[in-house]
């Protein structure tokens, strides 16, 4: 950690060029790379070192999980096996999966039109509406649980399914919509007048025109949504706790903690299975969503 | 997959915009569409949908906080009016008070630390080597894409009193005395250990966007400023901030926003204990709300989280505001 905040302390040693002695600044910038390099190692060993010990822990005996040993012998393959053969695991993965992919389908969709309106036009209520977009990004979902329980329970009987999770997501998200509209935002309005002034009505411009040009915008806000879908906790306890078969992998996955008490490597086993999703969309869109995520936050 | 069904499009049309200006009789649909009716129809079904699905929460969580409200009442089905008797009990609390306080204390600490430790890794990213910054980049991302339940999952397990490696480690480095420390046994460790979780968990966000920002700044700027003589400090207090600023504002927002909400972190890893000394507001509005079964109780708090959390973020609005106005 300290090592972390410590990092720019050593960049403070190129500034002087005026030394004449050219072995003086050579011996300083070697000493410099190498400051800079064993931070950077340490930084990486900071947040690569949990991830390390869950995999090792996760290729454990029993045995061996419960002593201070890190390297495991023998590597136990089989209990990726055990906890997939758990019951229900293949439903949990199963519904993430289902959750994940159509509430980031949902939410695109229809977050695409409600952001474009937010950056393309003057309207009157436009600031009360994007008040109201940035209001709802930041109230903690705890606070309407009780109503909003109360509502999908009583009103409409779908507890104990995905469906409250997946339906309001048909309905744009505040974050999704916050973070396009500010890309948005930086795309020249003489694109969208020259669309007009070639008669092409506001679906076609939004279609043919915007669409393209935010194509890592939208991207990078599709894979947070995924993401957020894919870890979301609280929304399945809720909603889906009541019926295990509509468990997802990250309810599942505390459950599974605690039937699994002392035996780590299970649990960390089954921890890696329910990241190796997240981890393997990650590293193939890992360009569109840096990129994306650039675009959108660092030009707002 | 059926769920993809559902009415995925968000057509506009369908009934009128709300406050849609009079002279306009603008079409429906394709071509005609009326340039000014356009945004009415666009966020038309998300303004509804927030109404029914955040609104009607919202307005219902209000009433029932005026209302004693417990399992009895609820099985019961029998409503009964406190006024603002649960207001009063919460505000005279010393403990509603304290969570406050927690929270906001919390909220400052961790966004503090996510946006320092951000920026330092962000401008170490930038001064490295082609291949080292690919494996700090990688790591970053892996801390980045695990989910919130497994990191949660791997602190417990790290700072586990009896298998914990961080135990062991220290053990080693000669602190006998921390062989067996119960992490989760006192206030000050247990926010210790979901800090350093949430930071390590925030930080590549904030490193990552630093970085892909840093890039876009021509090198010229940074020749000139050591030309000048500026050192590490003074370039990026003249040249990278003033320029980055609009990220490290929006960077910043939404930190607080993700902190203050942080709801499984705090819950999942501790439930808010010791004895409730780690409850942060969303937490405690939960547990008393719904693990309590004091649900008139834990509407009232909520609204509370609302009001100071809009007063919180009232600079911010004001900020926006102005930048929108300046468009």
């Amino acid at each position: 950690m300290t090592d972390v905040l410590k990092a720019p302390a050593p960049a403070s040693a190129p500034a002087s060029r005026r030394g004449t002695d050219a072995r003086t600044a050579r011996r300083r910038a070697a000493l410099e790379w190498v400051a800079i390099h064993s931070l950077g190692v340490a930084a990486a060993l900071f947040f690569v070192l949990p991830f390390v010990f869950v995999l090792l822990t996760s290729l454990m005996s029993d045995n061996q999980a419960l002593t201070r040993s890190l390297w495991p012998h023998p590597f136990e393959w089989h209990n990726y096996v055990t906890v997939f053969h758990t019951a229900g695991f293949l439903t949990w993965w199963k519904n993430s999966l289902v959750y994940a992919v159509s509430g980031t389908v949902l939410t695109v969709v229809s977050s695409v039109p409600v952001a474009y309106a937010l950056a393309k036009f003057r309207f009157r209520g436009r600031n009360t509406a994007l008040m109201l977009v940035v209001a709802t990004m930041m109230l903690p979902p705890q606070v309407v649980i009780v109503p909003m329980y109360l509502f999908w329970a009583n009103q409409m009987h779908l507890t104990g399914t995905l469906w409250p999770l997946i339906i309001p997501m048909a309905f744009g998200d505040a974050f999704t919509v916050f973070l396009l509209r500010q890309f948005l935002v930086t795309i020249p309005n003489e694109y969208v007048d020259a669309a007009r002034v070639d008669g092409c009505g506001e679906l076609r411009t939004l279609l043919r025109v915007i669409l393209p040009m935010a194509r890592p915008a939208i991207a990078a806000v599709a894979l947070f949504q995924f993401f957020s879908c894919w870890n979301d906790y609280f929304g399945p306890q809720i909603y889906a706790s009541e019926n295990p078969a509509a468990w997802t992998l990250s309810y599942g996955l505390e459950t599974f903690k605690g039937a699994h008490q002392t035996s780590w490597n299970l649990t960390m086993a089954a921890t890696m299975l329910v990241m190796a999703p997240v981890i393997i969309v990650f590293f193939f869109a890992q360009k569109a969503f840096v990129e994306g995520v650039t675009l959108t936050g660092v030009k707002g | 997959m059926a769920a993809q069904t559902t009415g995925a499009r968000t057509r506009p049309g369908r009934g009128r915009a709300p406050d849609a200006p009079p002279a306009d009789h603008a079409r429906r649909g394709g071509r005609g569409l009326g340039a000014r009716s356009a945004p009415y129809l666009l966020i038309l079904p998300a303004c509804v949908a927030t109404i029914a699905l955040l609104g009607y929460p919202l307005v219902r969580n209000v009433i029932i906080s005026f209302q004693d409200l417990n399992a009895f009442q609820l099985i019961q089905h029998t409503t009964q009016w406190t006024g603002f008797s649960n207001y009063t009990d919460q505000l005279s609390s010393s403990t509603f008070w304290h969570t406050v306080l927690r929270s906001v204390l919390f909220t400052l600490a961790n966004v503090a630390l996510i946006m320092a430790a951000g920026t330092a890794v962000g401008l170490l990213l930038n001064r490295l080597g082609k291949r080292m910054r690919l494996v700090l980049q990688l790591g970053l991302v892996l801390a980045w894409a695990m989910p919130v339940v497994a990191g949660t999952t791997v602190y417990q397990w790290l700072f586990d009193s009896q298998y914990g490696v961080v135990n062991w480690f220290l053990a080693k480095l000669d602190w006998h005395s921390m062989a067996g420390y119960n992490w989760f046994g006192h206030q000050f460790s247990t926010f210790s250990v979901i800090t350093l979780m949430i930071v390590w968990q925030s930080v590549p966000f904030v490193a990552l966007n630093l970085y892909a920002g840093l890039t876009t700044i021509s090198a010229e700027l940074f020749e000139a400023a050591r030309m000048d003589g500026a050192g590490a400090w003074r370039t990026f207090g003249s040249v990278t901030f003033p320029i980055l600023k609009p990220f490290f504002l929006g960077t910043t927002f939404l930190e607080v926003i993700w902190v203050f909400k942080a709801f499984t972190q705090v819950y999942a890893l501790n439930a808010g204990g010791p004895e409730g000394s780690t409850e942060t507001l969303p937490v405690y509005a939960f547990i008393e709300g719904v693990g309590n079964q004091h649900y008139g109780m834990g509407a009232a708090i909520s609204t509370l989280t609302i009001v100071i959390l809009l007063a919180l973020m009232s600079y911010y609005f004001r900020i926006m505001l102005k930048q929108e106005d300046d468009l």
